[in-house]
């Protein structure tokens, strides 16, 4: 994670969602990875949440939504869908081409 | 007295000398597509008052005869100029590689670039053109008139040549990554219209330092340029980067500030004032933070026996503030005039660098083609 996130509250999101994924013992998380990146180029409306492989840009996230993603996505399968909408599409579609390349 | 008159009057004839503009530095026009429309794009305010500086907590200026102060109009057209000239001014310096792009990927990328820097530059010559009068008119067609070929760009970053794809995807990860600093910073100012432009124009700005991260990223991890030559890169432009956020103690800064037109980088985010002597210095170290995050994660994939990347002192290579003109190499230390000229050509990249990343893009596999690699096991 960056500066720019960071300072948005990024690191508590993430100990959240770590926390919740690791802890929660339930078998719908038993494939979930939280994994930290550098930068999707979204700074203006981080800190920026991605579902993968179901290509989910979740924008502006605060420790609080964690576990909204958490219960709500992760574990029924439903968008949280107030979180998302926020990044323009072409900046998406990269980020998703390249998670998809392995390049990421 | 004779007075020679812009030949700008409305909107539309300065549309007309952005399109010879256009034709006058060579871009090909057919490659930005016929479905793009170049238009001016306004999001929304987060809040309708000024917030922060002197007149916090009165309304935004919508238009320029509610501003107070004929400096504060002045201080306006001084930022959208400067911001409109290094839009038109990316563009001129990066033209040239369109017929060498190493995939239809980054082709397009650039294409994406060019053309969202040329609405940004579009987006200041509306402010200037609708807002600003003659004053404005006249600076509108300036931003038409300087080019980066000439050096005649209104900084220093701008006039810098961009020779081949590693001094782009350099280029939009550094520099165009303190264009996001500027925008945020003008994305809560007291004049309305400025501040609506900002929005679109970062989230825009988004798509291009991401071009250049993982162009960046893609080169480091094909591991055919040997780090020596990325660090040289590195060397030439965040240096110049550093500049950008303008002299250690700003007076310019301090007035932007005062009177609510330029905050500080995520002006909201703060609890106390700023230290108004130091306010360019703060963008600046928290800039540099950023990249150092950048360069750090770049060299997770540098190979073993490559040399890691490293940040170029703050004080190497400076035109403006305190270091400027001064002999700090690149690791910081002071070195007489013979030792720093010596410095200077080992560290910054030579012809000989320059010619080898452009002989290289005429091969395969010196970048790794996103669109031939596999996606990764779920």
């Amino acid at each position: 994670m960056n500066v720019d996130c960071r300072t948005k509250g990024a690191t508590p999101l993430m100990e959240r969602l770590q926390a919740r994924v690791q802890a929660n013992g339930d078998p719908r998380l038993a494939n979930v990875e939280v994994r930290p990146y550098m930068c999707f180029g979204g700074c203006h409306d981080g800190p920026n949440v991605i579902v993968y492989p179901d290509k989910i840009w979740y924008a502006g996230v605060q420790k609080d939504d964690a576990d909204k993603i958490v219960d709500e996505h992760l574990k029924k399968g439903e968008p949280v869908k107030p979180l998302t909408g926020k990044i323009d599409k072409g900046l998406e579609e990269m980020i998703f081409q390249l998670l998809d390349s392995g390049i990421f | 007295m004779l007075v020679k008159k812009s030949r700008i009057q409305t909107f539309d004839d300065w549309v007309d000398v952005f399109h010879q503009w256009r034709d006058d530095i060579g871009y090909p026009t057919e490659l930005i597509g016929e479905d793009y429309h170049f238009e001016t794009k306004l999001g929304e305010l987060e809040t309708e008052e000024i917030e922060f500086g002197h007149f916090a907590g009165q309304r935004k200026w919508e238009k320029v005869s509610e501003i107070p102060d004929q400096r504060i109009k002045d201080s306006l057209i001084h930022l959208i100029d400067y911001q409109g000239d290094t839009e038109f001014a990316s563009v001129e310096q990066q033209t040239n590689l369109l017929e060498r792009a190493p995939t239809r990927y980054d082709l397009e990328s650039m294409i994406r670039v060019n053309r969202e820097e040329m609405r940004h530059g579009w987006q200041m010559g509306y402010l200037l053109v609708t807002y600003f009068g003659d004053a404005g008119k006249t600076r509108s067609e300036r931003l038409l008139q300087r080019r980066a070929s000439e050096n005649t760009r209104l900084l220093g970053s701008f006039n810098e040549p961009v020779y081949n794809w590693l001094d782009f995807f350099t280029y939009t990860d550094f520099i165009d990554r303190d264009g996001k600093y500027q925008l945020n910073m003008l994305s809560r100012s007291a004049f309305a219209p400025l501040a609506r432009s900002m929005r679109p124009m970062l989230q825009e700005e988004a798509f291009h330092l991401l071009t250049g991260n993982t162009g960046l990223m893609r080169i480091v991890k094909a591991g055919r340029i040997p780090s020596t030559v990325i660090q040289k890169y590195f060397n030439k432009w965040i240096s110049t980067a550093y500049d950008l956020f303008g002299q250690d103690e700003s007076s310019t800064a301090y007035w932007s500030y005062l009177w609510g037109v330029k905050g500080r980088y995520d002006e909201h985010l703060f609890d106390a004032p700023p230290d108004m002597n130091q306010l360019n210095d703060v963008s600046r170290n928290q800039y540099y933070k950023e990249v150092s995050a950048i360069v750090d994660s770049l060299n997770r994939n540098i190979k073993p026996d490559q040399p890691k990347l490293k940040m170029p002192d703050i004080k190497f290579h400076r035109s403006i503030g305190m270091y400027a003109g001064k002999n700090y190499s690149v690791t910081g230390e002071l070195l007489s005039n013979d030792d720093y000229e010596k410095h200077l050509k080992e560290v910054m990249p030579s012809e000989a660098d320059v010619q080898f990343v452009i002989n290289l893009e005429k091969e395969k596999g010196w970048i790794i083609d996103p669109q031939q690699t596999s996606a990764p096991a779920r």
